[in-house]
């Protein structure tokens, strides 16, 4: 008999818990879905952002997703697939082409038009232009920036070098500058074991660099790959000797994941995306740093310019209120929040960006002109929607550069064969 | 009354087993025969078009990396699987025995296979790292002059994994062991010594024949699991460096979810079913030869 | 050999196997060694080189920190709730099933054992989406039902392979002996085969446990409510879109994620000490 009662509550409990309950909506409310990524601090501040416009929104409700960065094109994907996908997400612009394409998304030109709260005139060009695919407007840019350098003032200062900022101003920020610091401020031990590093670079330094030595590794459509020419083999050769002729940089077996990283102390300058300010700023404890823009090569100073955009759901139930969201999420009060207090990104308005509160700033980073000269200099990567048709292949090729099995110029004659061969192949 | 029992044992057999049958039917059956119907469409995630055998075609013809995953897995498999087996086994027995601290021991043995992924990646990372990492200071220390780069060396980043693999010896698969260990019910040790039977004598006749229903479980289980490994590969390596550490399962993951190449990813997915079924099939058939059940149904 | 000689030799073979338990041990617990002590260490230091051992200055306040930052507590109250539910409802449908597969015959018993198999066979990654649209079509998205129903349909074949294996060892005169008595079929799986397979179920609830409270992937999909996240999605924010991770931070929450299946583990070793094999030392 007990042991029946006991099933029966188990039951009992286990249908309440399991079953779905939809929140009871009160009416005139309208629930948004939104969906981003982050870490808990990143949450902490959309929760933010959420709730100032629930405050200016009383009658809708947003309702936050939270995933794990690493996994969240995969859970994105199976929303999509099954036509579940949240009315508001987040969507890094590599995989944008590809997801337009796919007509995921809710074309916003007509909201535009309609709304004369928006206007495509406040924000940057490369801003706008990101969010359009085959002619349309997609999305808002969000976490937007350029990639710029960080690098370490005290050390610079103890190895009785110019900042580079000073340098920067003086228009004299070279790449031979650069290479000259890296090697004065890599300090090995009497042990053998190197102390700190002068640079660390990341794959992705490829682009800066072929293009500042006037290469090109794509063509400008995406289309081709046109690697093995003279200033994107330089390019290629420089990233080579960086490690292993004038030893500057960590080989991936010196640097195991971390054992030298900026906030440690331990480099020197760190080459990294806008975004990365605020665990820098979480993490640095005991030296002073600041950013400066990409050193300039024969062709020129061009740093790589991407952003993310925040999209609406074709087939959201919502539509109105997702506008509001979106446009909420890049108006003058939320990036000052995101991109002036918080530093997340580099803010995408013209207005914000020429106003004091955003240049200035108590904590580092402080040099934040650097950023508002991005905008001029700055080159979008080609990403189309075959974007992630050909990475495997150049990576491929690259690791085996940097680990010294391929020269330069085979390297990139390999990797622009392989390349155009799977380009020319229908895609998928 | 032949007849009767028989259908009673048909009608039992099947209420038994229906828990798992309903299951299947409910969610398992559908979604593998869509993965076999995907399997012969090109699917993007947004469109579905049928094109007969062209995945298949281009798979086992065209792709390079197909092989390469697949050479990379099974090279895997061949080295971890008597590896790990063996190694659990040993385990099982030595912790088996009436020492002082045995649930300590057994403790310390089974946490590492507990460590989440993520923490254990970072941490073998550092382990394998070619200048700090505590392998190579012991190697150096024990006289080799030039250990190898480990997971920066496309030569030995396979072989860093596999021994990494070698970590888990002390984890599920030694506890499948020691419950079968101590499954053995005493009086078999108890007659064996009667007869005069000796250590190595119990452990031959008695030990190792009652345990081979267990020893078969692992090692099916194991080459199964050796076949899908991912994880590893997946945070660590990345498939690298050049591929070297591509294994099957990440090459269809990429596939699926980075290329959006569903069908692609489907068709691959039934080249490794069927690889995996043939060798299933065949240990089950050479199992009759030396797997000893004791209480088989006649 | 003497009768001196013969215990000098059992002595020198139980140091030897101590030696080589403890040695093996210690090997097998430095990766863990350094986990906790990163956990007490800052995110600057964590990967000094030489590996400083003791943190100084330790931060114990990581465990504060890890549990605070995110709601664990909800997590852990979800995770528990899933995990209790799962891990019952597979230790039993999974001997019952077990129990079909190794006791009975029928026609087609082997080939469904066989597809039973061949369920394992397929990786998970092309069955996702079309399992996903099962439960969408039964409404059961972001509910925990995805992730506790199906323990209760056999809960995979792993377990119901291995619960086979273990029961195919158990001999039949005791099914014989009980059935004369009148006993059913069901009563010989209560009162006969499940006792007698205690370590074996044991085995099944460790497995079951461990693998309902790491579970990732059905959590990830399933549930989109912030208030309903398991740990295991918990633990992977820790480690934001750069891939960057707050190690100590993750370490400190991963060691008290891993507490409850050592306490498990810890308690379950009872019943896998009366079959210890009388070749033992102490004889």
């Amino acid at each position: 008999m007990k042991w029946a009662l006991g099933l029966l509550f188990v039951t009992a409990a286990a249908l309440w818990l399991f079953t779905a309950r939809p929140e009871p909506v009160p009416p005139g409310v309208t629930v948004l879905r939104y969906m981003a990524w982050g870490n808990p601090e990143q949450l902490a501040a959309e929760q933010e952002l959420i709730d100032e416009f629930t405050r200016r929104h009383p009658a809708i409700r947003v309702k936050l997703t939270l995933v794990p960065g690493s996994a969240y094109y995969q859970k994105l994907q199976v929303m999509l697939a099954s036509g579940t996908a949240p009315d508001v997400f987040r969507c890094d612009h590599y995989q944008f082409p590809a997801y337009a394409q796919r007509g995921y998304f809710l074309p916003l030109d007509e909201f535009v038009q309609r709304d004369p709260d928006f206007r495509y005139a406040d924000y940057f060009d490369q801003v706008i232009e990101e969010g359009r695919h085959a002619g349309r407007f997609y999305g808002v840019n969000t976490l937007f920036g350029a990639r710029v350098i960080y690098y370490n003032k005290d050390l610079f200062a103890r190895a009785g070098l110019t900042d580079p900022y000073v340098l920067y101003r003086r228009g004299e920020w070279t790449v031979e500058q650069f290479l000259d610091a890296a090697q004065r401020l890599t300090v090995t031990g009497h042990n053998g074991i190197v102390e700190q590093f002068g640079v660390l670079v990341h794959p992705l330094e490829v682009w800066t660099f072929a293009w500042g030595f006037g290469g090109e590794i794509l063509t400008p459509d995406g289309s081709r790959c046109v690697a093995d020419q003279p200033g994107t083999v330089q390019a290629l050769q420089f990233l080579r000797d960086l490690r292993h002729r004038w030893h500057v940089t960590p080989t991936p077996a010196e640097n195991a994941l971390s054992a030298y990283t900026f906030e440690s102390g331990r480099i020197a300058m760190v080459f990294d995306w806008a975004g990365a300010a605020p665990r820098y700023r979480q993490h640095i404890r005991n030296f002073d740093w600041d950013i400066v823009s990409i050193p300039s090569g024969p062709a020129g100073r061009h740093p790589m310019l991407k952003g993310n955009q925040l999209l609406i759901y074709r087939q959201t139930r919502a539509p109105e209120a997702a506008w509001q969201f979106l446009k909420f999420y890049v108006s003058r009060d939320a990036e000052a929040l995101l991109c002036g207090r918080l530093r997340r990104a580099m803010t995408t308005r013209r207005d914000l960006a020429a106003a004091e509160e955003y240049l200035r700033s108590d904590r580092p980073p402080r040099q934040n002109d650097v950023w508002i000269d991005q905008y001029a200099i700055g080159r979008p990567l080609p990403i189309t929607a075959r974007w992630s048709d050909w990475q495997a292949e150049w990576n491929r090729a690259f690791e085996l550069l940097m680990l010294n099995r391929l020269s330069p110029e085979e390297m990139a004659r390999e990797a622009a064969t392989r390349i155009n061969a799977i380009l020319a192949e229908e895609p998928y | 009354m032949r007849r009767g029992i028989e259908r009673r044992q048909a009608f039992w057999g099947f209420l038994f087993i229906t828990p798992w049958l309903a299951g299947f039917l409910l969610f398992t059956l559908g979604p593998m025969l869509a993965s076999l119907a995907l399997s012969f469409c090109r699917y993007d995630m947004a469109r579905l078009q049928f094109v007969g055998a062209a995945n298949y075609e281009r798979l086992l013809t065209r792709d390079p990396l197909f092989w390469r995953a697949l050479w990379n897995t099974a090279t895997y498999t061949l080295f971890a699987v008597p590896l790990g087996l063996t190694g659990s086994l040993l385990l099982a027995l030595l912790l088996n025995r009436n020492v002082r601290g045995l649930a300590l021991y057994r403790t310390l043995y089974y946490l590492p296979s507990l460590i989440p992924a993520v923490a254990t990646a970072l941490l073998w990372n550092w382990v394998f790292n070619a200048n700090f990492g505590i392998l190579n200071q012991a190697l150096r220390a024990a006289g080799m002059a030039r250990p190898p780069e480990w997971l920066q060396d496309p030569h030995w980043a396979l072989p860093a994994l596999i021994v990494m693999s070698l970590w888990g010896i002390g984890g599920g698969r030694m506890i499948i062991f020691l419950a079968g260990l101590q499954g053995i019910p005493q009086s078999y040790y108890e007659a064996a010594a009667i007869d005069g039977a000796g250590r190595w004598q119990k452990f031959r006749h008695v030990t190792l024949p009652m345990l081979t229903p267990i020893i078969f479980f692992n090692l099916v289980m194991g080459i199964i699991g050796s076949f899908q490994v991912f994880t590893a590969a997946y945070i660590m390596t990345g498939g690298g460096p050049a591929n070297a550490t591509l294994f099957y399962v990440l090459y269809l993951f990429r596939q699926a979810f980075e290329q959006l190449r569903m069908g692609y990813a489907s068709a691959m997915a039934w080249v490794l079913f069927l690889i995996l079924l043939g060798f299933t099939a065949i240990q089950f058939r050479q199992a009759r030869r030396w797997v000893y059940y004791e209480g088989e149904p006649q | 050999m003497s009768a001196n000689g013969r215990h000098a030799w059992r002595r020198l073979k139980a140091l030897a196997i101590y030696a080589l338990l403890t040695g093996g041990a210690v090997v097998f617990s430095i990766p863990l060694l350094w986990c906790v002590s990163a956990a007490f260490k800052d995110v600057q230091t964590v990967f000094r080189v030489p590996v400083q051992w003791i943190p100084r200055p330790a931060h114990p306040e990581n465990f504060r920190d890890a549990w605070r930052v995110l709601p664990f507590a909800r997590f852990v109250a979800n995770t528990l709730i899933v995990t209790g539910f799962a891990v019952v409802g597979q230790v039993l449908s999974a001997s019952l099933v077990a129990y079909g597969f190794a006791r009975f015959r029928f026609r087609g018993r082997n080939a469904l054992f066989m597809l039973l198999l061949s369920t394992m066979l397929l990786p998970a990654q092309v069955t996702m989406i079309p399992v996903f649209l099962i439960w969408r079509r039964l409404g059961l998205v972001d509910t925990f039902a995805p992730l506790v129903l199906p323990a209760y349909l056999g809960g995979g074949a792993f377990t119901i392979f291995l619960l086979r294996q273990f029961y195919l060892t158990l001999p039949r005169e005791l099914d014989e002996a009980a059935m004369l008595d009148g006993c059913s079929y069901f009563g010989i799986w209560r009162h006969i085969v499940l006792p007698l397979s205690r370590p074996a179920l044991i085995t099944v609830l460790l497995f079951s446990f461990l693998g309902h409270w790491d579970e990732f992937m059905g959590p990830l999909i399933y549930l989109h409510s912030p208030e309903k996240l398991t740990v295991s999605i918990g633990l992977r924010l820790f480690q934001d879109q750069y891939g960057q991770t707050n190690l100590p931070l993750l370490m400190a929450a991963s060691l008290l994620h891993i507490l409850p299946v050592v306490l498990i583990f810890l308690a379950g070793q009872r019943y896998f000490i009366k079959g210890i094999a009388m070749t033992g030392l102490k004889e």
